[in-house]
């Protein structure tokens, strides 16, 4: 009769391919799971973060609409505001941006590297205008001179010296030729207009760094950034008002302007952020808010 | 002569046992490990595409920061950002290639095995450095001019 059992000694060796078998696919299914969980995470970090420039615009934009704002209050009071009245302003304004900043694991820093006077000059009494000099002027802004056509002079170009603006690197000149009354001009040099406008008109307006005159463009990026010096001549051969605030002090005493003011033209700060992410630093100019510079 | 059949049946079933266990096995085996393949190829993707937009959007807060015009033009930036990108991804680790031309960039991510490569696009009005990087935490730098770089930590 055959032997139909297994010997004892084979006994152990039973179920070897399954039990393999099962810890292959156990090994699979471990792999799965994990293929799994690495999928939902993902997709839980593509929802997470926001955007990593908000808390420094945010800081950044607080602080220049904050000192912006300061200047323009302090500059339309009474004006007469120096750098050492309105720097404990600006050192307040970055303390209390500080502390809001910090409550969000934010720290920001504010620091007023500078600050710059100047002078708003201005004519209010329509007339003939004033001759002045102010010498170190380094830039100029709000510029705006409305002349009265009517009562300006039509000048003889070769005998007449006409109205002029000048700026240390550049002039313009303001005025009506005899050979053409009908036109008040605005000119690089005399004689060259680049500007028109009626001159039967009441008023004629010259938005001088806003680039119009007469209502229409008259856009030649003049005076930007070449400002060295500034200095109104043959004032008499122009007549109306005017205003512009300058950056600079220095007014030429035998040639002064008519009205003037101390104001605040600029502040220099330093703008520092650093979060757990993200450190930025700048550099920024603040003007008073509302200004055409 | 006579045969002797006995007992053969038991023999003949363990075979047949064996065989089907063993076609069994391999069709799991063959198919499962195929199903985990195209999962980690899946998953990889995905995991390349939300790194890859991670590195896109913080490239563009970081241009953002750089034009950000408040004065006269006439200033002076620095800035560091810190992108905490995942190390690994289910293939492994990857490398991440960044090009850009004016105001247009690519941030390609590639792993290998599986062989997957993800292609993210981005605006930067600021020029971004070409640079190629591996996983992990990642820094864009900006020191006052040139152009974003993009380098790891």
């Amino acid at each position: 009769m055959a032997q139909v059992t297994r010997p004892r000694d084979c006994e152990g060796n039973r179920g070897q391919m399954i039990l393999l078998m099962g810890v292959v696919l156990a090994v699979m299914f471990v792999a799965l799971a994990l293929l799994v969980n690495a999928a939902i995470y993902t997709d839980n970090v593509a929802t997470r973060g926001g955007d990593p420039a908000g808390e420094a615009l945010e800081y950044q934009n607080g602080v220049v609409d904050s000192v912006s704002g300061l200047l323009a209050e302090e500059n339309n009071q009474a004006g007469g505001t120096t750098a050492t009245d309105i720097e404990p302003a600006i050192e307040k304004i970055g303390d209390t941006h500080r502390q809001y900043h910090l409550r969000r694991a934010a720290m920001a820093e504010t620091t007023t590297d500078r600050v710059y006077e100047g002078l708003l000059i201005e004519q209010t009494d329509s007339g003939g205008l004033a001759n002045w000099n102010l010498n170190d002027a380094e830039s100029v802004r709000s510029f705006e001179i409305t002349f009265e056509p009517g009562e300006m002079p039509q000048l003889n170009l070769t005998t007449d010296e006409p109205f002029e603006i000048d700026v240390g690197e550049s002039k313009r000149y303001v005025y009506i030729n005899e050979d053409n009354p009908g036109d008040l001009v605005v000119a690089e040099s005399v004689g060259n207009p680049i500007c028109t406008a009626d001159a039967s008109a009441d008023e004629v307006r010259f938005d001088v760094t806003g680039g119009r005159f007469g209502g229409s463009s008259c856009d030649t990026g003049w005076p930007g950034a070449d400002v060295d010096g500034l200095s109104f001549s043959n004032g008499e051969n122009a007549v109306g008002t005017y205003e512009l605030t300058v950056k600079g002090t220095n007014i030429d005493s035998d040639d002064p302007p008519p009205d003037t003011t101390t104001i605040i033209y600029d502040v220099d700060l330093t703008l520092q952020i650093t979060t757990p992410e993200l450190r930025y630093e700048r550099s920024v100019t603040v003007v008073p808010e509302g200004v055409d510079a | 002569m006579r045969s002797d059949d006995r007992a053969v049946s038991v023999a003949v079933g363990y075979v047949l046992s064996l065989g089907i266990a063993t076609l069994l096995f391999s069709v799991l085996l063959i198919g499962g490990s195929g199903m985990i393949e195209s999962q980690t190829r899946t998953v990889t993707h995905d995991e390349l595409s939300v790194t890859g937009q991670q590195l896109a959007a913080d490239l563009s807060g970081a241009d953002r920061l750089v034009r950000a015009n408040v004065s006269d033009g006439n200033e002076s930036k620095t800035l560091r950002l810190r992108t905490d990108l995942p190390e690994r991804t289910a293939a492994g680790s990857y490398t991440i290639e960044i090009s850009h031309d004016d105001t247009e960039g690519t941030i390609e991510l590639r792993s290998t095995s599986p062989d997957v490569v993800v292609r993210v696009h981005f605006w930067s009005q600021t020029g971004v450095g070409k640079s190629t990087v591996n996983g992990g935490a990642v820094e864009i730098s900006y020191d006052g001019s040139g152009p974003l770089e993009v380098e790891s930590i």
